[in-house]
């Protein structure tokens, strides 16, 4: 089983090399002089020019540039950012957690709900409540996020004024980053009541828009497979021993059901960190999303070319445990 | 599987009923769109700014969905959009698709060192959310909607070829295949006259799924200000416009919005229908 996970691993490893080389080459067959899109429109005196260039490392041949460029990486060395100087590694970590735990936020809502309204819809399959919950789960499938986050703040924030519009706490309150989860982090200060309640508040809304399309596929995925499942003969027998419709479901039918909706919950990380983009955007919640756009912005290539290959990198990891999952709940996949 | 039988089971399907009915009439809106639109989508009107839809009590009739911010009739601008939305999910589907196929077939036929190569392409665009790569291929190329399509076609090519690339290896093995070329036909004859005809199925269910995905992504592109520019009346760029406004006048930012969602809720549920009918495991 280790060995197959290493093997695995290993497998990936001339993706992740494509990732790199596809970052390294994007931003430098973009047409134009990106020295000069830097320096800006005004004509840049030579001395700066050939300076700039020499520091970008953009002076030698291309297929020196990118053996440096690989070397750099091997050792996690991802270059600095043109515009805050930083290196790209520290302002990516500064960032990760934030996304982190939006994203794990995220992820629970949508399982929970997901699971609830697809096992309802498959219980109640064929009535109204079925075709209602089903319905519903399209419409969040098809949702424009972007255009959700600013209906819900018009509700939440504008009308009822229960939570507040961007970021991830008041001015008010001060959070001693511990673990850079401030759900965590808000019990180690001066009054952890009031900042944790803060940063829940903060949280809930890009929570729920970022929750809204898993959810709807998680609904729509647990339904399908329980239906699959309940028409088994071990259901119908479990049934006939008069065992109750709760114990057969939770019991018996959901965990044979778990197969593909683990699969689509493997998948939904990448839709996640594709929504956090978008999401942080309009709750101005400085995480990884908002960084890279930024970056994209303001042509900062250092940045996006290190932000492409360590999203990648964090998806495949991600994409590993939920492999690693499937072969812990599924024991036919152990040989 | 013949026409009637396809449509048949699409009658019996009211899910994909409701969904091509909302197609139909988006695309009809996005043909006669000069016809329709009571003013034309950029003319400025004076004294009537961030005017309320006729359901609100300070309203004017003259302007059915209200006006903007600098007094643009918003009906006039949502018509145009559709023709603006409903031609970008057009162009993406016919680009991804006419790529996509292609590169799927051979790859699926040929296998070896060409099938490697695709398949580690592919393997690089599934390996980063699809909208990261959108964003910063339209970024490089430069921020406009023709840009926007390209990169949002670049990003719905993998759907295409890894759906052709597998059908293709599990028909190549088929008898009809094996008898064809024990007869002498040549590549080109098995690959677009046998194998292609069989696969219309899933690739018609992704072309559905495809249109719903690129015009998402291209709003979206067109949100974060790396798509369609400005003054063009697109739906993102319209929702990050009047964004500054959502708080007093909130049409304008709810409209454009639940357009989107109900184009692309309509390309879904047509895709639905037709996987069920076409594609069904």
């Amino acid at each position: 089983m280790i060995l197959k996970f290493g093997k695995k691993l290993f497998s990936a490893l001339p993706t992740l090399f494509g990732v790199s080389l596809f970052a390294f080459l994007l931003i430098r067959l973009a047409p134009g002089d990106p020295v000069l899109t830097l320096l800006g429109e005004r004509g840049a005196d030579p001395e700066v020019y050939q300076q700039m260039k020499q520091s970008l490392g953009l002076d030698k041949p291309m297929y020196q540039q990118f053996f440096i460029y690989l070397g750099d990486l091997m050792q996690l060395d991802l270059g600095t950012s043109i515009h805050s100087k930083q290196s790209v590694w520290s302002e990516f970590i500064s960032r990760f957690p934030a996304t982190m735990e939006l994203s794990i936020m995220a992820i629970i809502i949508a399982i929970i709900v997901g699971l609830i309204l697809g096992v309802v819809a498959a219980l109640y399959k064929g009535k109204f409540i079925d075709t209602i919950l089903m319905s519903s789960a399209l419409v969040g499938y098809s949702m424009p996020i972007f255009w959700w986050g600013l209906v819900l703040i018009l509700i939440f924030s504008s009308h009822f004024g229960i939570t507040p519009v961007a970021g991830r706490m008041s001015a008010l309150y001060e959070v001693n980053t511990v673990t850079g989860f401030y759900l965590i982090d808000s019990w180690f200060s001066d009054n952890p009541v009031r900042v944790f309640n803060q940063a829940l508040r903060h949280m809930i809304l890009p929570a729920i828009v970022l929750a809204t399309i898993p959810m709807a596929a998680i609904a729509r995925m647990t339904r399908s497979s329980l239906l699959d499942v309940l028409k088994e003969d071990y259901i119908r027998t479990a049934k006939s021993k008069g065992l109750s419709s709760v114990y057969v479901i939770s019991k018996h039918a959901l965990r044979n059901a778990f197969m593909p909706i683990l699969t689509v919950m493997g998948v939904m990380f990448g839709t996640l960190l594709t929504g956090a983009i978008l999401t942080e955007t309009i709750f101005s919640w400085p995480g990884i999303g908002k960084w890279i756009l930024n970056a994209v912005q303001a042509r900062d290539y250092p940045v996006i070319q290190g932000g492409v290959v360590l999203i990648a990198l964090i998806i495949f990891v991600i994409n590993s445990l939920v492999d690693f999952l499937y072969i812990v709940v599924n024991p036919r996949l152990r040989k | 599987m013949t026409w009637s039988k396809i449509l048949k089971k699409f009658k019996s399907h009211r899910g994909g009923q409701v969904g091509l009915f909302f197609i139909a009439v988006f695309v009809l809106i996005a043909v006669f769109a000069p016809a329709l639109a009571p003013y034309d989508p950029s003319q400025l009107h004076e004294g009537v700014l961030r005017l309320p839809p006729i359901w609100s009590s300070s309203s004017q009739a003259a302007f059915f969905l209200g006006t903007d911010d600098i007094g643009r009739d918003l009906l006039s601008r949502l018509i145009y959009g559709a023709r603006i939305s409903i031609g970008t999910g057009f162009f993406v589907v016919f680009i991804s698709f006419s790529i996509g196929v292609f590169l799927g077939l051979l790859a699926g036929y040929f296998g070896g060192k060409f099938d490697a190569l695709i398949s580690r392409f592919v393997d690089i665009l599934m390996s980063l959310p699809s909208i990261l790569i959108a964003i910063v291929i339209a970024a490089i190329l430069g921020p406009n909607l023709v840009n926007g399509i390209l990169a949002v076609s670049i990003v719905a090519l993998p759907g295409f070829i890894r759906i052709v690339r597998s059908t293709v290896m599990s028909e190549k093995e088929k008898l009809y295949v094996q008898a064809e070329k024990n007869f002498g036909a040549g590549h080109s004859r098995i690959l677009f006259k046998n194998i292609l005809p069989n696969c219309w199925g899933p690739i018609i269910v992704q072309s559905t799924l495809a249109f719903s995905d690129g015009i998402l992504n291209v709003a979206a592109l067109g949100f974060l200000g790396l798509g369609a520019q400005a003054p063009t009346p697109e739906w993102g760029v319209m929702l990050a416009d009047y964004k500054p406004y959502m708080e007093s006048s909130p049409w304008l930012v709810t409209l454009p919005g639940l357009c989107i969602l109900i184009v692309v809720l309509a390309f879904n549920l047509l895709g639905d229908a037709l996987r069920d009918i076409l594609d069904p495991k």
